[in-house]
């Protein structure tokens, strides 16, 4: 039963993040031909993006790019298996300690099963989380890549699917590790992300320089990396990565068994000195319960800081080295020395790194606990890897998926620039982070307060979520979008079953779609209808 | 002869330097209601927690139905149900998901018995947890408990936050429970109930436990209160075997007395007694008695 419990809410978070890494693979994928659309600009990019140890410190190697299959993964791998990765120690902190600090575990507990039986259920619970994520990023990457402009055999594309989520898997196993270790679930996390962040310093650190390169694998990070998946697959790398999961689970396993509940490994410092200086008011309450996460955040700022200034010499060479890559940093507004550009580059990951990530995951997470629609307040989701922009109407929202550093290469930059940072809020404001905006572009842009709505193709797929129902339909290459008109209303038959045929989509029947908008796609995610 | 329902021997659990629970002996035989008394900190939930092999003793061994609770958890867990102190429950399901995620983890369901039970305690099973009062998450780990039938309960405080109709519920579930044979092992800090329910109490203090025996045994062991009138100035009773404490307040007199009442009757007689009466101490007397007027231990 703990099993079923705990496998309940983590396919739900899994398959929604699926969604989401499978939506990224395929705006990735789609967007190549439509962004680089002859041999030449492919080539530019390879020779702007392919060789700069900078640019591969902050988002892997980028090998082939010059195809989709290469610009798909080095756009793609990099980037989800840091998602994944915060994702899986998130959860699996939240679902094993999370359970037992709020002291569910032991109600659990009280049937027939023991500590180490219920910790092992949870894990097969967790990892089902991972295969639903799994199962709905191959689905959608299987899919894009049967299209002509990618063209992925079936087993590349699932071994591609595979390394989006290894990640996800490693991180998982850690922060059940983690979960014994202490005794609440924010240290539980906390431990778990500093290991996640020596991981990823580790596999920067060992990419922004050829000679010590055998750092990468010194990091689970650098393992995934290695997996090579589209352009040169290793798939004997998954050996290390299922190795370390297994350690880590049995780890977690053993441990479970021997300590007692509500307790911990290591030893908790339940009893302190009054320190009364902070309890003066409500908002000195406030600073002093904040106190651990922003010292903890700062702590981490500096680190990725300090790591960014070791490695920024090289990423900053490389920059200027390319006067593609120069003049593309200039037209989307970087026009400083060439360290300020690189590091410009670097700050949406820096932003992910520190903060945004952890709130988007644990909004997605209560939304899918839940199931149902939330204030407007609270869908404020702030992603700068994936940039998700999200409107909430009658239990439905909407993902735009863009991508990080999308290569600015002449015509393209402008459009790229247009759709960095989109945020929709309701239908009521849009708000615009106009960082990485030139100001001439301003008066270009077509987004408006109640509308979001693109002059040209930009080949982004749009994405309605039913979360009642769990359908959603994907608008690929739309060429212009009113958020008003995307009303997903699904029917539902008497026993609870979808009627597929139902789906209705921006005023279009399921018929009209087919039949005249044929970028509209219907997907009815039938794993996920309850 | 069948097993006891819980055995404790020398059972002790230590948490660094503090000693929650010191050498516990305790035999409980199947289809008894025993209360279990103690301030915060006495060990009370620890001892609960060893039982259900939720933690590990220090020393000494529980068993459950002759069923070592360490080593066999999980067929004990099979004869008993268990209701925590903090009604901590999933917000986000309904009650009637809550009761089906229970009973499936419990193994077992009455669902007649459970019917009658969500009627009785007056629950709204459509609204979710995270709807509910304290009461009512109460109410829902109660009926979670008791629609088990479950050879031996485990309830720690379960009736805290419950108002008094719920008490009244809880009373008269409890007495199905006895009726069915049932064994119940109650921790409460809510004297009365335990009064009103137990065949035997236990009373623990700082992790030992200081006395266990029927109300009627404890009572034997302490003292009767005991108040007279005089229609003239009371005679000295202080020294008349078995009396503990008199103390007078004009023509009366209020005396506590240990052991037989003969000597005082023998020494009132002729000395113009005009009212006398005498009543058996309360629980709570009892229970202050072991710490303190103040109750703490």
């Amino acid at each position: 039963m703990v099993r079923e419990l705990v496998a309940r809410r983590a396919v739900r978070s899994g398959a929604l993040w699926g969604w989401v890494f499978g939506a990224y693979v395929a705006s990735s994928a789609l967007g190549f031909a439509s962004l680089y659309k002859t041999q030449q600009a492919r080539d530019e990019l390879a020779r702007s993006f392919g060789s700069s140890l900078g640019i591969r410190a902050l988002i892997g190697p980028a090998h082939a790019i010059n195809t989709a299959a290469g610009f798909t993964v080095w756009r793609s791998l990099g980037a989800l298996s840091l998602v994944g990765s915060i994702w899986g120690l998130l959860t699996a902190t939240r679902l094993l300690r999370g359970e037992e600090d709020a002291g569910r575990w032991e109600l659990l507990l009280a049937g027939g099963t023991t500590q180490r039986r219920a910790t092992a259920q949870a894990l097969v619970g967790l990892l089902a989380g991972v295969a639903a994520m799994f199962a709905v990023t191959a689905v959608i990457t299987v899919a894009t890549g049967r299209s002509s402009s990618v063209r992925l055999p079936l087993g590349a594309a699932l071994y591609f699917s595979l390394t989006l989520v290894a990640g996800a898997a490693v991180f998982l196993a850690i922060g059940a590790l983690t979960s014994q270790l202490v005794s609440t679930r924010r240290r539980a996390a906390s431990i778990a992300g500093a290991v996640f962040g020596a991981s990823f310093a580790l596999r920067m650190v060992a990419d922004s320089n050829p000679s010590i390169h055998w750092l990468v694998w010194a990091s689970p990070l650098g393992w995934v990396e290695e997996t090579r998946p589209l352009t040169d697959p290793h798939p004997w790398v998954l050996v290390p990565i299922v190795a370390l999961v297994l350690v880590a689970a049995g780890l977690a396993l053993h441990l479970a068994g021997t300590r007692d509940v509500d307790a911990a490994v290591l030893p908790d410092r339940d009893v302190s000195r009054p320190r009364t200086a902070w309890l003066g008011s409500p908002l000195a309450l406030a600073a002093r319960l904040m106190r651990p996460q922003v010292v903890s955040w700062l702590v981490a700022d500096a680190a990725f800081a300090l790591l960014l200034g070791v490695v920024a010499k090289s990423g900053a060479d490389a920059t200027t080295s390319s006067s593609g890559m120069t003049s593309a940093l200039a037209r989307i507004g970087f026009r400083g020395a060439a360290i300020d550009e690189y590091l410009g580059l670097s700050r949406p990951l820096g932003d992910m790194l520190t903060g945004e990530l952890e709130h988007c995951m644990a909004l997605l997470d209560r939304m899918a606990d839940d199931g149902g629609p939330r204030p407007v307040c609270e869908l404020r989701i702030a992603v700068s890897v994936i940039a998700v922009a999200v409107r909430m109407c009658d239990n439905q929202f909407v993902v735009l998926a863009r991508v990080l550093g999308e290569p600015g290469i002449d015509q393209d930059v402008d459009r790229a620039a247009q759709r960095d940072r989109v945020w929709v809020g309701a239908g009521t404001r849009v708000e615009q982070d106009r960082a990485l905006v030139a100001e001439q572009q301003e008066d270009e842009r077509c987004l408006e307060a109640d509308r979001l709505a693109y002059s040209q193709d930009e080949g982004v797929p749009i994405a309605l979520v039913h979360l009642d129902c769990r359908v959603s339909a994907l608008l690929a290459g739309g060429s212009a979008v009113d958020p008003r008109g995307l009303v997903c209303t699904v029917d539902r038959r008497p026993r609870g079953e979808i009627d597929v045929r139902g789906i209705r989509v921006g005023g279009c029947d399921h018929e009209r779609i087919v039949r005249e908008r044929p970028a509209i796609r219907p997907l009815v995610l039938s794993g996920l209808a309850s | 002869m069948s097993a006891p329902a819980i055995r404790a021997e020398r059972l002790s659990k230590r948490y660094g330097q503090v000693d929650a629970l010191h050498d516990l002996d305790l035999e409980i035989a199947p289809g008894e209601v025993v209360g279990y008394l103690g301030p915060n900190g006495a060990g009370k939930t620890t001892t609960l927690r060893l039982l259900l092999g939720l933690a590990h003793a220090t020393s000494g061994r529980a068993e459950i139905f002759g069923l070592d609770c360490h080593r066999r958890t999980v067929d004990a867990h099979r004869r008993l149900a268990y209701v925590p102190g903090e009604a901590t429950l999933w917000p986000s399901l309904t009650g009637a998901e809550t009761l089906h995620l229970l009973g499936r983890v419990q193994g077992r369901v009455d669902e007649a018995y459970r019917d009658v039970l969500v009627e009785r305690f007056d629950l709204d099973l459509d609204k979710k947890v995270r709807a509910y009062s304290k009461g009512n998450r109460q109410k829902v780990l109660l009926v979670a408990a008791l629609m088990t039938r479950a050879d031996l309960l485990l309830l720690d405080e379960p009736t805290s936050g419950l108002d008094p109709l719920m008490e009244q519920a809880f009373r008269h579930s409890i007495n199905e429970a006895r009726d069915a044979g049932q064994t119940v092992f109650l921790s409460s800090h809510i004297l009365s109930e335990v009064e009103a329910l137990c065949d035997r109490v236990g009373i623990l203090r700082q992790g030992r436990l200081v006395e266990i025996g029927t109300l009627d045994q404890l009572r034997h062991l302490s003292t009767l209160s005991v108040d007279a009138v005089f229609d003239a100035v009371p005679p000295d009773l202080s020294r008349v075997p078995g009396v503990q404490r008199a103390s007078v307040t004009g023509r009366q007199v209020h005396l506590e007395v240990q052991g037989p009442i003969g000597p005082l009757v023998e020494a009132l007689a002729g000395t113009g007694l005009q009212q006398l009466t005498s009543r058996e101490p309360t629980l709570e007397e009892l229970f202050l008695a072991h710490y303190g007027s103040a109750g703490s231990g």
